[in-house]
Parts: C-alpha cells; sequence; structure tokens
C-alpha cells in the first residue's frame, strides 16, 4: 500500500511537470507545425530566470519568468521562425536547434557553469496516507495541474479556444472566416513556449541549475506529444501521463540506466506500432473499426 | 550543359579524392616525423626553443565546472611560470582547445596538437573517457601528458603523469572516521559511468575493512533530473550516511531533493557531491560535513595565499576554489620544474625528471610513483564551514599499490 502511494506520487509530481511541457510543445507542433526542439532551453530560462531574481517573493517570481517568457518567445517568433514557415518543418527545426544553443551558451556566459540552486519556497513535507511526501512538490503538481486544466478550458470552452482549434484545422478557411493568422501563430507560439517557461520556473527549486538542465526535458515532452493523435490539444496531456507512469513504474522496479533503456525502447515500439498515435476515445476506436472493410 | 558541369562536378570530386589521400599520406608522414623531431631538438642542448604545452579542457558541455577550473589553475600557473622568466628562459607557449567532455573531438584536438602545433605536453582533460581518448594519441607520438582532476583511470604509459587524486587516496581515512562517526550502514549512490563504479568499489572495500556493511547501491545516468525512486530506495535501506559520486549539476538535484525528501536527516553525507565546486549551489546543506581533500583555499603558506589572492582577483569570484584549479596550478609548475631539471623537451628525459622530481605544491611535497605513476601529496581532512573548507588534520601522504603497467 505504502510502496503504491509513493508510486502514485512519483507519477502525480512528473505528471504534472511533463502535461505543462507536453501541453506547450502540443500546441507548438499543432498550429505551426514547428518541431520545438528548443523547448528545454525555454525550461532553463525559466529556471534561470528564478536564480537571477532571488530577490523578489516567489510567486511573485514565477509571475516575472512568465512576462520573460512572452517576450522571449514573441521575438522568437518574430526573429526567426516567421520567415522560415514557408521553408517547411526542417527549416524550423534546425532553426529552434541552433536556438537551443545560442541560448544555452547564452546562459553559460551570463551565470556560468558552476551548478546554481533557488531555495524552495515551502519547506517540510505532508503526509499523504500514511507516506511522508514534500509539500512543494505536491503544490507545483497541484498548481502545474490546475494551469493545463485553465488552458484547456480555454480551448475547448472558449471563443478564443475556438479560433484557435479553427486556425489549427484549416489556417486559410479560418482566415477567410476573419481570425487572423498571424495573431493567431505568434500567440500560440508565445503561449507554447511560455508554458515551458514556467514548468522550469516551477520547478526550479527541486533541480541543479546547469545551463544544459533543458536537454533531459526535451524527449519526455516530445514522446508526451508523438504517442497521441497528431494536432489534438488535450492529446498531449494524456501523452504526458502515459510518460509519467511509465517512467514512475519502469523506474520503480529497475535500475534507473535500464529503467532508462527501457522506456524509450518502449516508446519507440509504441510509436511503431501506433504511428497515428493513440486514441483516448472510445467511439474513436469503435469507428475505426467499422471502417474497416469486412 | 548538363552533361559539362557533370563532368566538372566529377572532376572535383576526384580532385577532392586526391587531395584528401595525400593530405592523409602527409598526416601520416608527419605524425612519424613528430616523433623523431621532439629527438632532434633534444640534441639541441643549450640553444632550446620555447616550451609548448597543449592544453585540452571542456570549457562548454556537461563537465564544463570542472573544465573552466583546471582551465583557470592552468592559465595562473603559466602566468606565475612566465612572470618568473618562463622555462629555458623564454615564456611557455600554450594552444588551448575545447574537447567538450566528447572523446571524438579530444582525439581530434590531440591530434592537432602533436602534428600541427608540435606540442612537448599535453595537459588535461577532465572526463576520464576523453582524456584516454588524448592519451592514446599523445602516446603514439611520444609526447607526454599529465590531467589533474580526481581519476580512476585505467590507462598508463611511459609518458602519463596523472596529478588527479585516486579514489584510494580520497577515501582511506574518509571511510573509516564517517563509521565511527555516523554508524556502519552506508548508502552508495553515483552517476552511470567508469569514475563513480570505481569510486565505489574502493569505498565498498574500505567500508567493510571498517566494519561497516553497504545497504544500498544506486546510480543513475548522467543528466538525471529526477531523483525520486533513488532516494526512495535509498531511504528504505535505512543508512546511517550516504556516500554519493553524484556529479555535475545532477549533484545538487540529488542532494536539493534528498534534503527535500527528509533523507538527509540526521544522516551523514560525503563524497564527490560535497567538492568545493558545488557549495555556491547547495550552501548550507553542506554545512558541517567532511570532506578529504588534496587541495584546499585554506591551505596555510605563502604560495597559496598568494595563489588564492591572484585567483581570486582574476576570476572575481569568492567561492570556494576547486580542487581540480589547485591541482593544475600545481601539475603545470611541476612540469615546467622537470623541463627546465632536464634541460631538454625530450619526453625520456622530461619523464626521467617527473618521476624524480620532488615539488613543494600548494599543500606540501608532491612526487610520483615511479611504477603506477599516482600522484602522491599530503591529504587533508577538511570540515566544510560556510563556504570555507577548513582544514582539521592533516592525514600525510596516502599511498595508493594499485598494480598498472606503466612501461
Amino acid at each position: 500500500m505504502e510502496s503504491l502511494v509513493t508510486l502514485g506520487l512519483s507519477t502525480l509530481s512528473l505528471f504534472g511537470f511533463y502535461a505543462l511541457l507536453a501541453l506547450g510543445m502540443g500546441l507548438v507542433f499543432g498550429q505551426l507545425g514547428v518541431v520545438n526542439v528548443a523547448h528545454g532551453e525555454f525550461v532553463m530560462v525559466g529556471a534561470y530566470a528564478m536564480y537571477a531574481f532571488d530577490a523578489v517573493p516567489f510567486p511573485l517570481r514565477v509571475l516575472v519568468a512568465v512576462v520573460l517568457g512572452v517576450a522571449l518567445s514573441l521575438l522568437t517568433e518574430r526573429a526567426i521562425l516567421r520567415k522560415l514557415y514557408v521553408r517547411g518543418m526542417l527549416a524550423t527545426l534546425l532553426a529552434m536547434w541552433g536556438l537551443a544553443i545560442v541560448l544555452r551558451q547564452l546562459a553559460e556566459a551570463v551565470f556560468g557553469a558552476t551548478p546554481r540552486s533557488v531555495a524552495s519556497p515551502v519547506q517540510g513535507s505532508v503526509e499523504v496516507l500514511g507516506v511522508q511526501y514534500p509539500a512543494y512538490r505536491l503544490v507545483v503538481a497541484l498548481v502545474s495541474l490546475a494551469v493545463v486544466a485553465v488552458a484547456l478550458i480555454v480551448v475547448y470552452r472558449t471563443s478564443l479556444g475556438l479560433k484557435l482549434r479553427a486556425s489549427i484545422d484549416n489556417r486559410d478557411m479560418a482566415a477567410v472566416l476573419g481570425i487572423p493568422p498571424r495573431l493567431m501563430i505568434a500567440g500560440t507560439f508565445a503561449v507554447g513556449t511560455t508554458l515551458a517557461v514556467l514548468a522550469g520556473a516551477l520547478q526550479s527549486p527541486v533541480l541543479g541549475l546547469t545551463p544544459g538542465l533543458g536537454v533531459a526535458f526535451l524527449a519526455p515532452a516530445f514522446f508526451a506529444v508523438l504517442v497521441v493523435r497528431p494536432g489534438s490539444l488535450a492529446g498531449p496531456v494524456m501523452g504526458a501521463l502515459v510518460v509519467a507512469l511509465l517512467s514512475s513504474l519502469l523506474r520503480r522496479y529497475l535500475t534507473e540506466t535500464v529503467a532508462d533503456l527501457f522506456f524509450f525502447a518502449a516508446l519507440v515500439v509504441l510509436i511503431a506500432v501506433r504511428p497515428a498515435g493513440l486514441s483516448w476515445r472510445l467511439p474513436r476506436w469503435s469507428s475505426t473499426r467499422s471502417k474497416q472493410p469486412a | 550543359m548538363v552533361v559539362h558541369t557533370f563532368e566538372a562536378a566529377g572532376v572535383i570530386r576526384r580532385r577532392r579524392l586526391a587531395v584528401a589521400g595525400a593530405s592523409a599520406l602527409l598526416l601520416a608522414l608527419s605524425a612519424c616525423g613528430g616523433s623523431v623531431g621532439g629527438g632532434d631538438s633534444a640534441e639541441g642542448g643549450d640553444e632550446q626553443g620555447p616550451v609548448k604545452i597543449g592544453m585540452l579542457a571542456p570549457i562548454t558541455g556537461p563537465a564544463a565546472p570542472e573544465g573552466i577550473a583546471l582551465q583557470r589553475g592552468f592559465d595562473l600557473a603559466i602566468e606565475h611560470i612566465n612572470d618568473a622568466g618562463g622555462v629555458f628562459g623564454q615564456p611557455v607557449e600554450v594552444v588551448f582547445i575545447d574537447d567538450q567532455a566528447d572523446p571524438a573531438t579530444a582525439t581530434q584536438a590531440a591530434q592537432r596538437l602533436v602534428q600541427q602545433e608540435d606540442v612537448d605536453y599535453i595537459f588535461g582533460t577532465i572526463t576520464d573517457d576523453t582524456t584516454i581518448a588524448a592519451a592514446n594519441v599523445a602516446e603514439q607520438a611520444g609526447v607526454p601528458m599529465s590531467q589533474a582532476i580526481a581519476t580512476a583511470l585505467d590507462f598508463c604509459s611511459p609518458h602519463f603523469w596523472p596529478f588527479g587524486e585516486t579514489p584510494t587516496q580520497l577515501l582511506t581515512d574518509l571511510v573509516p572516521r564517517m563509521v565511527e562517526e555516523f554508524g556502519p550502514n552506508v548508502a552508495l549512490v553515483g552517476n552511470d559511468y567508469v569514475f563513480p563504479r570505481t569510486y565505489h568499489e574502493v569505498s565498498r572495500q574500505l567500508i567493510e575493512e571498517a566494519g561497516g556493511t553497504v545497504v544500498a547501491e544506486e546510480y543513475a545516468p548522467l543528466g538525471t533530473s529526477d531523483w525520486q525512486p533513488v532516494i526512495n530506495r535509498l531511504g528504505s535501506a535505512a543508512p546511517d550516511w550516504i556516500l554519493s559520486a553524484v556529479v555535475g549539476g545532477d549533484a545538487v538535484s540529488f542532494v536539493q531533493q534528498a534534503d527535500q525528501f527528509g533523507l538527509l536527516e540526521n544522516r551523514g553525507l560525503t563524497g564527490v557531491s560535497v567538492d568545493q565546486q558545488f557549495y555556491p549551489a547547495l550552501g548550507a546543506l553542506l554545512d558541517g560535513r567532511n570532506q578529504v581533500v588534496r587541495y584546499s583555499d585554506q591551505l596555510p603558506g605563502d604560495v597559496n595565499e598568494q595563489f588564492v589572492a591572484d585567483y581570486r582577483a582574476a576570476y572575481g569570484t569568492e567561492d570556494p576554489i576547486p580542487g581540480v584549479a589547485g591541482n593544475a596550478y600545481d601539475g603545470m609548475r611541476f612540469i615546467a620544474e622537470a623541463f627546465e631539471q632536464a634541460g631538454s623537451t625530450d619526453a625520456d628525459a622530461v619523464s626521467a625528471e617527473i618521476a624524480e622530481l620532488e615539488f613543494e605544491g600548494l599543500g606540501g611535497e608532491m612526487t610520483f610513483d615511479p611504477d603506477n605513476h599516482v600522484a602522491l601529496a599530503p591529504m587533508y581532512l577538511t570540515r566544510i564551514d560556510g563556504g570555507a573548507y577548513a582544514i582539521e588534520e592533516e592525514l600525510g601522504v596516502i599511498s595508493d599499490d594499485q598494480v598498472k603497467d606503466c612501461g
């Protein structure tokens, strides 16, 4: 029982983090068709923002990080991506790859290579069903999931979300109907990457800050997006749950190195078997089945 | 038209091949020439040219914190050597290459150093795999080489003289003291590569000799950011103290998360993860803990005081000075002295001097074991106190009987 609770809690805390990352990455991929390989570096930017503005109270500092994230992502979209959309996915992928290197080097130039840390605003631990768990991790997981929930409500229940989904489905048609494509693109990129910056800011008290810290987060976020139906916005969140659960389960029973190996192997197999992504809605399963010729 | 360009491209490609072939041949020739040339210059006697050192350090990439510290200590040594008149009465020349902690890059860099730059000595690098990659190139070219960071290198050659501390030197006194202070049950943790595993092979043996037991042993890949499962397993083994060979940014993540999960409550912690370079990030979590080092900026003596003052002035830092910087400073001055004594840049003559030299380093007299090439210098037990790795006790020179074929 106790180990089950521990497993659940570690999955929850990973899920909160990955869900923010995957939702952001999924938004950018769905709207712009850009594989944001600099996603991890935006996490790093968020974490270092928390280190840099040490004097500001923690919640306010998160806000500062978010503002910084919005500014940085709008600048990126304007200066780098806007000219490259027409050149296709490879061009934008390479550009983002380059941006990732620039951001890492910039962090190294500004903050040096010595690892840094951010003090946790919530000390101590709380008891959850007989298991002591760091309070901060729980708070962050809940805040992250709340942000994800709000984002999904906006996407599926507001007129802004409707415009966004329309623009993703068929940008030309949406433009004809008066939804400004440029604004939708820039806005989506800003929201998507700022979610990564926010994730980095929230996670900073549990991380050792180095310029290369973001590299490790690209793979789980990317897989979370890949295991679900492309273009789906809620999908990556489910994907994040799959990735978090898989990771905690494997690492619960295997050594870290072997677990890592199985983790990546399992995801590659999953994607090879269902290249169109997993579908999480039962009706969809039945509808695909019914379409198959007898 | 199309055919024409096609042909032209073909010609160019053939020419490129020819050029590539010729340059490969040239490279091979110059590789042979390098060692012969080295022999020639040895005959030169009193008319020695300037000593040229090839310096390798990963100042970018995952080992950058250590790489930059290495470079800083080395640069200060060169500055001080040259201020004092250099070697053979001429300033020492340095060719620096960033190996990015990548063995392939290190191999190419070492090749450039011995073939194009014709260096007399190679200094570096940080991770053992890149050091071995460069050392293989150096060995083939007959160029002597040294590294300067704590190491579990399974490599030796007649001209390879590592200044790094061995696990045995770091752990021999530390382990029994920790067993006595905290208790017999020990948890081992580290990143998953050669150094931490060798480090823990040695520590396991020492723990058992001290009457202790290893109750858990965990390794995670470099770049692990989430340590929950490892911390859970370590915690459920209920150790009295934890010996950690987690390095780099991971060390900070691990120690911080271990603290948040309550793993460090009333438990001892020591090992590579409490080294000086992690103090700026971990601060209070390390205060009061013990560590065995060869170099600390708290060492007494004028030479060290001068080094510390110059280091702080040159790099504008008040953080504890990493041990690798002290090792690099001592190592390069040791090598310069060996060149001076040998009176030539001939590899055999320089290595013969290194094997016999007794050099006054920052922490005391430094020599090499002539058989297994382990650097011997006094070790110190320190207690970490507000960023100062304060000397509690001089432990003297700790020998390491590992058997290595250096002949």
